[in-house]
């Protein structure tokens, strides 16, 4: 199910406009079989049981680009993170990456994850954390090993000798460097960045933030950057995907995207972020939650909640469409 | 953020609890006496040159023809009592130790199974396993041991086949909530094989748990098969564990010559206890620690 | 350096606590000479990184520090009375009732297997002599003004029936149903999302406000006291660096870790640039004394800051701890 695209090609390689990852109607759905019978004999007609994680996603990522991803939980983005990554397979659609045939589970694409307690393996060292995938696929000789892992906790901003330590003798920051060091071990085109600096402390994010900025310039990186946190996708992004209850309902660059939301969404999203420099607020919140994924509402998936709806959104699905060169939306209120 | 080896943190929690660490001293002891067995015992109670069946049901403190004084007393056979109760601890806990540690591998091995398939297989697998918990352990070694008959390895096999069960169980368990962590993810995002990740990522962190039930179901196979001798079907009689001890002294006990059946029954007790308050300790230590 | 007398009266005023954690590692000294105040109906930020010490001091004045913490010394004025020197039975009188804490987790508050209607109807009668139906009605009046949808329905349920943000609600609404003087709430909304975070702020906000509870609100995230807060206090190892009015502490911080905190926040950096950075990492709890602990990390550091000791300066009902602030 994953061929190998190359879309614009140009003959110098370095003002190169090239796709890295193309991902067409990606789907994913989770059944929630409960016991055996339903096991042994599925009943296609209990819809009730299947959640629709993913729901037609399309979208893609250039060479260098810093994609973020945002949406809140049970949006679908960790879902899209690790279908793209290879932990997941989608139901539907399909992956393309890379020029040469690559497929999808090469090493090209690597994930840092969010949490640093689970994210590392409490019983290995941070040396064998690093060192298990390169030693493993041969892309190093274990005489090699010991410079090698210096070399990456260096440009990781750690010191060497953590590397005999066990995660939990580390700080929270420094096991997400742990991450990103394993992560860059096996030298990844794509970095996907699943929440990758939420719950760390200001001054750690801004580290952190800052590291990921260095590793882009001195190893070329692409990152796909989920976050929920507005302030950081803000910062640090090119392009911008919003994603509700499984699909993509705004995408653009992200100086369009902040300057004027188009989507209702969009905009209760960036009304609702704490600013720091507005104060003494009377919040004025956007009501009700995201619906349960059991019990999906009819057309609009965001119509429950959103003030300027209108009859139509009740009972169609808006469809995403390009609003102006580069910039998508889904919603009625574009069209007429 | 300590520096400290994880065991050694361990072994100083375990220390806090005087009680668990006397049981420890306690049980270590035992079983540096029954590996020493043959050295230190007065006697050689299966060497039927040795025994004299005269100097039989001789109470403790006799001194006997051959000059040593029997200091627990003698059985029916004139077997000195404390030579036969340091040679049936040693069968006794060599029984426990192999069958508890060959059901534990079998039981990792197909909890493991279960958890990384998931799926029909694993259900299939757990069911089975739930039927063969809700039979006692004894009624399923009995079953089996009629079927296969007597001799000391159909008695371990009797014992591992009632006993995996509950290794399988805590095993899949422990599995299945580290397989959702993310580290496992991230080995699947590094390419590593499936091997890999079940045998040097999934398995060393299901060990601790595995631990605490390996202590004491080793208790329990002890227990098992001591019950399985006592009833007759367990070991043969050249094998003489402490159930048979117990078993043969059982009918003297009317009249009044208890040595015979007390002193086995005290050693057993004092051996099975031991390991369940060390393995009871090590798990109160281990849960809040799990949770962490 | 006098202390300028606000008119509203102090509820609260924290003065020079210490508690300390003595464990096999060493003293850990999560609270070094805390200093705080707050008056009647007001909002106080609590900001703080994570071993900054905000949550150990908000367990401190409910009086929950366990073994092996302990308040050393210090004094916690609460209406004038010292509550280090109550009973636990008079402590116990006071919590839920004047004062109440809501937990970042809402499970902690929560009882999985009770409903809610009992949890909360249990609340009420432990410390007012109200019958059942009365304390009901009460929870369900303050589930309404908290923005819960069917309270009735949801009164019935069970923690594990209700959402993330829902469970929250129903903790906001148990410590606010005996309107108490004062909440500590700590992180309440850092796990939650960040349109669930706004309305849940909203709601708590107008709630206090018709009850005329006084909040310290305990979180990392400056943006949200600025919006919220009245006044700020930033805490760093164990103590009070900085605090005063919100305005004057965000626009013009004193001490360089605040001013270092707002520069971080990305949106006070030029988009798609490097972020400014406090380098380093903050001290281990245990060598801390009654120097500044934030000399090793701060650019304006001198001798004297490591090793004279560093008590709060007073300015216009602000204070700060540094011998060489910013103007």
């Amino acid at each position: 199910m994953i061929e190998a695209i190359d879309v614009f090609i140009h003959i110098s390689e370095f003002k190169v406009i090239k796709d890295l990852i193309k991902v067409n109607n990606i789907s994913k759905s989770f059944s929630l079989k409960t016991n055996l019978i339903e096991t042994i004999l599925p009943n296609k007609k209990n819809n009730k049981r299947i959640i629709k994680a993913v729901n037609d996603v399309t979208f893609d990522i250039k060479y260098g680009e810093i994609v973020g991803l945002v949406g809140e939980s049970g949006c679908g983005k960790s879902t899209l993170g690790r279908i793209i990554c290879n932990i997941l397979k989608p139901d539907k659609g399909e992956i393309s990456f890379g020029k040469n045939n690559i497929s999808l589970k090469s090493l090209e694409i690597q994930m840092i994850f969010q949490d640093p307690f689970n994210s590392l393996n409490p019983r290995y060292r941070v040396k064998n954390i690093i060192s298990e995938a390169p030693l493993f696929h041969k892309l190093v000789s274990k005489n090699e090993e010991d410079e090698f892992v210096d070399d990456l906790l260096n440009k990781c901003g750690l010191n060497k000798e953590v590397k005999n330590r066990f995660p939990h003798q580390l700080s929270g920051g420094q096991r997400k460097r742990v991450g990103i060091a394993r992560a860059l071990a096996v030298k990844p085109k794509l970095l996907v960045c699943d929440e990758a600096v939420a719950g760390l402390d200001v001054s750690i994010q801004a580290q952190i933030i800052n590291l990921f900025f260095e590793l882009q310039n001195n190893y070329n990186l692409t990152y796909f950057f989920i976050s929920h946190d507005l302030s950081v996708v803000e910062h640090i992004s090119d392009q911008v995907i919003i994603m509700y209850f499984g699909r993509i309902v705004e995408m653009a660059s992200a100086e369009d995207i902040f300057k004027k939301p188009n989507h209702p969404y969009t905009k209760a999203l960036m009304e609702q972020i704490p600013n720091i420099n507005k104060r003494n607020l009377s919040f004025q919140p956007i009501t009700g939650e995201m619906p349960s994924a059991t019990k999906a509402p009819r057309g609009c998936k965001f119509h429950p909640r959103c003030r300027f709806v209108k009859s139509i959104c009740r009972e169609i699905e808006p469809n995403l469409i390009e609003i102006s060169p580069g910039w998508q939306s889904a919603c009625h209120l574009n069209y007429n | 953020m300590s520096s400290l080896n994880p065991y050694k943190k361990l072994w100083s929690e375990f220390c806090e609890n005087k009680i668990a660490f006397l049981a420890l001293c306690i049980l270590l002891v035992l079983i540096v006496l029954s590996l020493l067995s043959p050295i230190i015992s007065p006697q050689d109670p299966y060497n039927l040159s040795e025994i004299n069946i005269l100097e039989g049901r001789l109470p403790p403190g006799t001194l006997s023809e051959s000059g040593y004084i029997y200091v627990l007393g003698t059985d029916d056979q004139g077997r000195d009592m404390l030579s036969a109760i340091l040679y049936g601890l040693r069968i006794s806990l060599a029984v426990g130790v192999a069958s508890g540690l060959f059901a534990f591998i079998l039981g990792l091995t197909v909890g493991l199974f279960a958890a990384y398939n998931r799926g029909i297989i694993d259900i299939l697998i757990m069911r089975f396993v739930d039927m063969q918990l809700s039979f006692p352990a004894i009624l399923i070694a009995l079953i089996l041991l009629t079927t296969l008959g007597r001799g000391t390895d159909k008695v371990i096999i009797a014992l591992i086949a009632s006993q995996w069960v509950y290794y399988a169980r805590v095993a899949r368990g422990t599995a299945l909530t580290e397989l959702n962590k993310e580290y496992i993810e991230s080995a699947l995002c590094l390419n590593l094989s499936k091997f890999r990740i079940i045998i040097f990522q999934l398995l060393p962190n299901c060990l601790p748990p595995l631990i605490v039930v390996m202590t004491i179901e080793i208790g329990h196979a002890i227990a098992l098969e001591a019950t399985l001798s006592f009833l007759g079907v367990g070991l043969p009689i050249t094998k003489p564990s402490l159930g048979l001890l117990i078993s043969n002294g059982y009918e003297y006990m009317l009249y009044g010559k208890y040595w015979i059946s007390m002193f086995p029954g005290i050693a057993l007790l004092i051996l099975i206890l031991t390991i369940n308050v060390v393995g009871d300790h090590l798990r109160d230590i281990l849960n809040p620690r799990l949770k962490q | 350096m006098n202390k300028n007398k606000t008119h509203k009266s102090k509820l609260i005023d924290i003065v020079d606590l210490n508690t300390y954690f003595f464990t096999s590692d060493g003293i850990v000294k999560a609270v070094n000479g805390m200093n705080l105040h707050v008056s009647e109906g007001e909002i106080l930020g609590l900001v703080g990184e994570s071993g900054s010490g905000k949550t150990i001091t908000g367990y401190s004045i409910l009086g929950l520090i366990d073994y092996p913490g302990r308040i050393v010394s210090g004094e916690i004025l609460f209406k004038n009375q010292n509550l280090l020197n109550l009973d636990n039975n008079r402590l116990r009188h006071l919590r839920g009732n004047r004062i109440s804490m809501i937990f970042q987790d809402p499970m902690m508050t929560l009882n999985p297997v009770l409903r809610i209607d009992t949890q909360m109807i249990d609340t009420v009668i432990a410390h007012q002599k109200l019958n059942y139906s009365t304390a009901r009605k009460m929870a369900l009046d303050i589930l309404e003004k908290l923005g819960v949808d069917s309270p009735d329905h949801r009164l019935k349920s069970y923690p594990h029936e209700l959402s993330g943000g829902m469970r929250q609600r129903v903790a906001i609404g148990i410590s606010l149903i005996n309107k108490p003087d004062l909440i500590i709430a700590d992180e309440p909304t850092t796990a939650l999302d960040v349109t669930i975070q706004s309305q849940i702020i909203y709601e708590t906000q107008k709630l206090c406000k018709e009850i005329g509870t006084a909040i310290i609100w305990i979180t990392h995230d400056l943006a949200v006291v600025a919006g919220l807060a009245d006044r700020v206090c930033v805490m760093y190892a164990g103590r009070d660096v900085e605090q005063g009015n919100v305005n004057a502490v965000i626009d013009n911080p004193k001490h360089p870790y605040t001013k270092g905190l707002i520069s971080s926040i990305p949106a006070n950096n030029k988009r798609k640039k490097p972020l400014f950075q406090i380098d380093g990492i903050p001290p281990s709890l245990k060598d801390t004394d009654d120097s500044c602990s934030f000399f090793n990390r701060c650019n304006k550091s001198k001798i004297k800051c490591k090793t004279e000791a560093i008590n709060n300066y007073f300015e216009n009902d602000r204070s700060y701890r540094c011998f060489y602030p910013y103007k």
